[in-house]
């Protein structure tokens, strides 16, 4: 039994290693074998998974790692979640809030939106990811199905940037502002910036997106 | 830094000046080099990658400067930049990343009212095999090269400057391979990613800069390489992918009766205060500047330069002069800085800049990357300070020298007394 337990746990520590260590190939590996053999998948997202992701984004935010460690980590992480979440325990477990992201029309740049998609998933958030080049009227309308209790918008071009006030003025027009928050970011932008553009919060990278997106859920990170 | 590579001759004035022989006169070519070997008579002023405020601007139709017509690109650009009395008005095809990618076939996103951009979820080479199906080398009649070739032409005519800009092997690969798998390949397959790089010079960007040499006469280009930066990769990554590819690129264009430089490629960009990593940043300057040109280079390129600690700067030039290696210095501000912050901030950070920087020489300023929505005011206080307070000798006390926000002329009313002027051609 003993055996057991610590074999369960080392399981746990190599699963969370891979995604720490951003190896795709072997987190998923490692999440199957915790599938297969029946393990707790909550229990594997909660102590190996998110701590991971968590880690990752120490990591990064101590400057040991650079972006590319990052991404590397992220498509860990992704690996390991496109097994784990076949659990239907997972797929109906409640989650801290939902979060729809886009990047504007015009601007096709996922790098970074991609990054924050992994750590809002780490932090607990379900994610509505829209893509890329997205229309403002795709956006309310995903806006209206899903009721997200938060929008991040994002812009790579200083021309695209300053398109980021219409989401938001198009959210007021159609009567949706006032049951969101929105979040903004992108190359360009600054805190200031986005809040001459009608945002609640920046996020600068795909961390700090995380940490602010709980703070506006009254969530302390 | 300027797109300007200076003449041989610019060069030679420019290092007797530097060498005390005061009497030249220095034109903005020969200003540059006197400012990297010593003092010029006032700190150059240089400009890059400023395009799209330049259409905004001039109300210039997005889709003519971007998609279709690369001389009324340049001119609109070199306009706005006479109007704005930038030291070397001039205008180069704005998308450094994409012209290569879209001439082999890359998908690129078209937009009415923006800059292209590559769709990295759909990359040219996908697999290892991919690679080979690619059509190289690039033609004149390939995607948007006529654009280019074009561009390159009215700059000449315009500015008597004849140079082409490429897209860097380490950042062309990000956009044919996507940024993702690349980063993923320099650890699954490296001997792929090397395979893509030696390919990519000997293929593709060679054969292209002999193709704008054909059509134009250009035989010194620069390469940019924003992809190829700390932190969106790591030094590892640097030193194994980026530098050797690069110095590789220099030889064979070399052998080709060609002068390629690559720049950037190392650059700190780290926007954060809360990662700033002084250590890391000297780093980047130090081996930036070794593969650029052959010695350290303290260059504010792509982050927040207006946050790093002047004290950390100061003791990189000094260490490395007393090392006997003095290292030029290249200015600028980041682009949300020039963007959101108002004449006298931006003012004040030019005049710290000069005084901690400027006194012994040694330093260029640049507009890097201003954004489209920047009130044309503040890039007018940009300019204004940098000749107040950059005139050799710098005096003791800047804080004596008052800057006032310049007052100008609207540019559509001063570009249309240029014309009924003969000064300039209408390029609607």
């Amino acid at each position: 039994m003993i055996f057991r337990v610590l074999r369960a746990l080392e399981n746990l520590e190599e699963l969370k290693n891979a995604i720490v260590e951003g190896e795709p190939d072997l987190a998923e590996e490692l999440a199957k074998g915790l599938m297969d053999s029946g393990a707790d998948v909550l229990n594997a997202i909660n102590n190996a998974v998110v701590p991971g992701i968590n880690q990752a984004g120490e990591l990064w935010k101590q400057n040991a790692y650079f972006i590319s460690d990052v991404v590397m980590c992220g498509e860990a992480f992704k690996s390991a979640m496109n097994i784990l979440e076949k659990d239907q325990d997972i797929q109906n477990r409640e989650k801290i809030g939902k979060y729809l992201i886009c990047t504007v029309e015009g601007d096709m740049h996922d790098l970074g939106k991609s990054i924050v998609v992994t750590m809002l998933k780490g932090a607990g958030f379900e994610v509505i990811d829209l893509g890329v080049n997205v229309p403002i009227t795709t956006f309310i309308e995903k806006t209206k199905e899903f009721r997200p209790d938060i929008v991040g918008i994002g812009a790579y071009m200083s021309t695209t940037a300053s398109t980021m006030k219409d989401y938001v003025q198009a959210l007021v027009d159609n009567g949706l502002k006032d049951d969101v928050k929105v979040m903004m970011g992108g190359v360009r932008t600054s805190d200031e910036y986005v809040k001459k553009l009608g945002a609640d919060a920046w996020g600068r990278d795909g961390v700090e997106t995380a940490e602010k997106a709980l703070k506006l859920m009254g969530v302390q990170s | 830094m300027s797109f300007v590579r200076p003449s041989t001759g610019d060069a030679i004035k420019g290092l007797l000046y530097a060498k005390g022989l005061r009497f030249i006169n220095l034109n903005s070519g020969s200003r540059s080099v006197a400012a990297i070997m010593g003092k010029p008579d006032y700190v150059p002023l240089g400009t890059a990658q400023i395009h799209v405020h330049t259409m905004t601007v001039a109300g210039a139709d997005p889709e003519r400067f971007h998609q279709t017509d690369g001389a009324y690109c340049t001119d609109v650009q070199t306009s706005v930049q006479k109007w704005y009395g930038f030291e070397t008005p001039m205008g180069m095809a704005p998308e450094a990343y994409n012209y290569e990618i879209e001439a082999l076939g890359g998908k690129l996103v078209r937009s009415k009212d923006h800059m292209n951009t590559i769709d990295q979820s759909d990359p040219l080479v996908k697999k290892p095999e991919d690679m080979d199906k690619v059509k190289v080398p690039i033609e004149r009649d390939s995607g948007r090269v006529g654009f280019v070739i074009d561009s390159i032409l009215r700059n000449k005519q315009n500015s008597g400057t004849c140079s082409g800009v490429f897209c860097a092997p380490f950042s062309f690969i990000c956009g044919v391979h996507s940024y993702p798998r690349v980063i993923l390949n320099t650890r699954k397959n490296p001997e792929f990613i090397h395979r893509l790089l030696q390919w990519s010079i000997d293929d593709v960007l060679i054969p292209y800069l002999q193709l704008l040499k054909e059509e134009t006469g250009a035989k010194n280009s620069i390469g940019a390489d924003a992809w190829a930066v700390i932190p969106n990769i790591s030094k590892e990554i640097l030193e194994e992918f980026v530098f050797p590819w690069n110095k590789y690129l220099v030889e064979q264009a070399k052998k080709k009766g060609l002068s390629a430089m690559v720049a950037i490629s190392g650059d700190y960009c780290e926007d954060n205060p809360e990662k700033f990593d002084p250590d890391l940043m000297k780093w980047c300057w130090s081996r930036m500047g070794k593969e650029m040109m052959g010695m350290p280079f303290l260059m504010m390129g792509m982050g927040k330069p207006e946050l790093w600690p002047m004290e950390v700067m100061q003791e990189f030039v000094e260490v490395n002069k007393a090392k006997g290696s003095w290292p030029p210095v290249a200015a600028t501000c980041s682009a949300s800085y020039i963007r959101d912050s108002s004449p006298y901030e931006i003012a004040n950070f030019v005049k710290r800049v000069m005084d901690g920087l400027a006194r012994e020489g040694r330093l260029m300023f640049n507009a890097i990357q201003i954004p489209a929505d920047t009130p044309p005011i503040n890039v007018h206080s940009y300019i204004e300070a940098v000749r107040l307070y950059g005139k050799y000798p710098i005096p003791e006390n800047l804080d004596e020298i008052e800057f006032k926000p310049p007052e100008f002329e609207p540019y559509k009313e001063w570009f249309s007394r240029e014309v009924a002027e003969g000064k300039a051609t209408p390029y609607e």
